[in-house]
């Protein structure tokens, strides 16, 4: 990281930013290193680290750093090459029944709409048999009252008036 | 009914293929995000599932397919760490009942069989950084993909990804020459 102002030859040193990088080098440093920036950008980023000792620091830096992550990965142990069966099965089986595996990973969903519909199918059938029976009820009504005109007991009052009030 | 068999048979082959293709690859990435191998595998089960869901063009190799099985993954295995990290909250006292168990214990951690200080804090750096940085260092400086690769499968521009990149690496690089964490 720089520190003020030492090594660098480039006559734009005091616009160096917050990250302590010359101009030249600022946000393309890595692209530098991986070998990314093409051309003469390229070419003017090797000119500036061969000048500026504090930027070829942190070009190191950089470097060290990707590369310990790189080694790091590589000792990362227990990391599997492949996938397990259980998993390739399952994956087979969606590839075979992918309807099947659609209602499987939504089961939740699935279970709720099948819930709502057996609820209005119990809700239907007991509705229906509910106007069987009634209307059974009517029938055995009209055959029990069978036997028409009334008698005066069942005999509508023609003219029954409500006292006023 | 026949061509149905048959469609089906292709359609297995086909999965076959792609999952032994990108398996490792995608297990390895996965990996490096959940930092759990069995965590990594669920990941990985999922996005072949969601390629079979959601991709509409033909199930063979190509750089399209990669980059879809990349990012899917990817977005699995936040959403995986999200989760975790919800759920730690919650039990954080268990957790720390336990890690404080395996440090009696001297038990190594889950993901390294080294013991390389500086390695250790690079990769512990690195699961500081943002989602989107971890990405883009883990493809670049790990599984060494071209920023045009990233930038497909990141759905970012190539220009972006440099400077993402750029500014995640100045900051592990940060990390290792201090010997802390990132903030």
């Amino acid at each position: 990281m720089k520190t003020g102002n030492n090594n660098c030859g480039d006559s734009r040193r005091q616009e160096c930013g917050p990250d302590g990088l010359c101009p030249d080098v600022r946000d393309v440093l890595f692209d530098y290193l991986s070998g990314e920036l093409g051309g003469a950008r390229s070419e003017l980023v090797r000119e500036h680290l061969r000048r500026c000792a504090d930027c070829r620091s942190a070009a190191a830096e950089l470097s060290d750093a990707a590369m310990l992550l790189k080694r790091a990965s590589q000792r990362q142990a227990g990391v599997p090459e492949m996938l397990s069966d259980e998993r390739k099965r399952r994956i087979r089986r969606a590839a075979e029944h992918p309807a099947m595996q659609w209602v499987v990973r939504r089961h939740v969903l699935v279970s709720l709409i099948a819930a709502v519909l057996a609820a209005a199918v119990v809700f239907l059938v007991l509705r229906r048999a509910r106007m069987y029976r009634e209307q059974e009820w009517d029938g055995i009504g009209i055959e029990i009252g069978v036997g028409y005109p009334p008698t005066s007991r069942e005999a509508p009052a023609e003219h029954e008036e409500t006292p006023l009030q | 009914m026949e061509s149905h068999g048959k469609r089906t048979e292709a359609r297995v082959l086909a999965m076959d293929g792609i999952v032994s293709r990108y398996e490792a690859a995608l297990l390895r990435y996965a990996a490096r995000i959940v930092a759990d191998p069995d965590a990594a595998q669920d990941v990985v089960q999922e996005t072949f599932i969601r390629l079979l869901e959601k991709w509409r063009e033909a199930l063979e190799p190509s750089a399209a397919l990669s980059a879809w099985l990349y990012r899917v993954a990817h977005n699995c295995a936040v959403d995986h760490v999200r989760r975790e990290s919800r759920r730690n909250a919650a039990h954080e006292r268990h957790a720390e009942e336990q890690s404080a168990l395996e440090e009696r214990m001297d038990v190594p951690g889950p993901e390294f069989a080294g013991n390389d200080d500086a390695e250790k804090r690079a990769m512990a750096a690195l699961r500081t950084l943002k989602p989107r940085e971890q990405q883009l260092v883990i493809l670049k400086v790990i599984e060494g993909k071209s920023y045009r690769e990233i930038s497909e499968i990141a759905g970012m521009s190539v220009g972006n990804v440099g400077y993402v990149l750029h500014h995640a690496m100045r900051k592990l690089a940060c990390a290792a020459r201090s010997g802390s964490g990132l903030t």
